[in-house]
């Protein structure tokens, strides 16, 4: 996400004119996208509290279908209508954010959607095959997804502390920052979050490889 | 720990006042001028290598247990 956001604002040609709104749209994001991670842990309380075994649900729609008789159809259906959401998203900025690596790493390969396929084929097609290959992925028969979804958000979570610390380096440069190099009130913060993100982090990670070996 | 490497770092200083004052378009070849290359501090630098040992390690980890639940 950290990596989309910089280059969607670079694509969309966003200038220091445009930072207030900016700063207004990844506060609006970040505020719904918190308020839905919480939704979606309160909707699958339940489970817990009626002693579902969630280790032998294969997916969110194992998840779904085994709340339907705790929760009711509504509920779940919601429940359902949320995943699907979810996945919409993440689908879209993850195949984009691949295009716009890809625009970055090689060289004419393009670096926006503003070109046709025509014109930028290297970049529509990291963009376009990333998704097809996530959904091929998805419709093989018996693919542990929530595996696949639980290690792939850990192995991001893992990987994001060099891109936090690497933007708190850009951040703190006057070179490059100018006016708007960050104020020590919010070095304070920012390390709090990648310290935060770092041990939490970590502690995923070695708790689930510990689980291993039990 | 203080994040910032050195005032300047010879090529590369940005104009901030004209970047502010273009155009998305021009605001594009203007903020395209390379920079130096960054020049941590040692502190800095132990905090990177921390870094890069900490990914190592436990992306190392996540990788196996991966591995690890699909196998099993």
């Amino acid at each position: 996400m950290l990596s989309f956001q910089q280059s969607e604002a670079a694509d969309e040609g966003m200038t220091p004119r445009d930072i207030r709104q900016g700063r207004i749209d990844t506060a609006v994001g970040t505020v719904l996208a918190a308020l839905a991670g919480g939704a979606i842990v309160v909707a699958a309380a339940p489970l817990f509290t009626h002693g579902i075994d969630t280790s032998a649900l294969g997916s969110g729609t194992g998840f779904a279908e085994a709340m339907h008789p705790v929760v009711g159809r509504p509920a779940a259906a919601l429940f359902v209508v949320g995943l699907i959401e979810a996945g919409a998203v993440a689908m879209l900025t993850i195949s984009a954010s691949t295009a716009y690596a890809v625009g970055e790493v090689a060289a004419g390969a393009g670096h926006s959607f503003n070109p046709s396929l025509r014109q930028a084929p290297a970049f529509h097609a990291a963009n376009i095959g990333l998704a097809a290959m996530a959904a091929g992925i998805v419709l093989i028969p018996g693919t542990p997804l929530l595996s696949i979804t639980l290690n792939a958000n850990l192995l991001a979570t893992v990987l994001m502390p060099p891109a936090l610390l690497f933007i708190l380096i850009m951040a703190n440069d006057p070179e490059l920052m100018g006016a708007r190099v960050n104020r020590r009130s919010t070095n304070v913060v920012a390390i709090a979050v990648a310290v935060l993100v770092t041990l939490a982090g970590s502690a995923a990670a070695i708790v689930a490889f510990v689980g291993i070996f039990r | 720990m203080s994040l910032d490497g050195p005032a300047l770092r010879g090529v590369g200083h940005a104009d901030h006042a004209l970047i502010d004052g273009l155009e998305p378009d021009q605001i594009m070849a203007a903020a395209s001028s390379p920079f130096g290359r960054y020049r941590a501090s040692c502190g800095m630098n132990a905090v990177v290598w921390a870094v890069r040992a900490f990914v190592l390690i436990i992306a190392a980890m996540v990788v196996y247990t991966f591995i690890m639940s699909i196998t099993s």
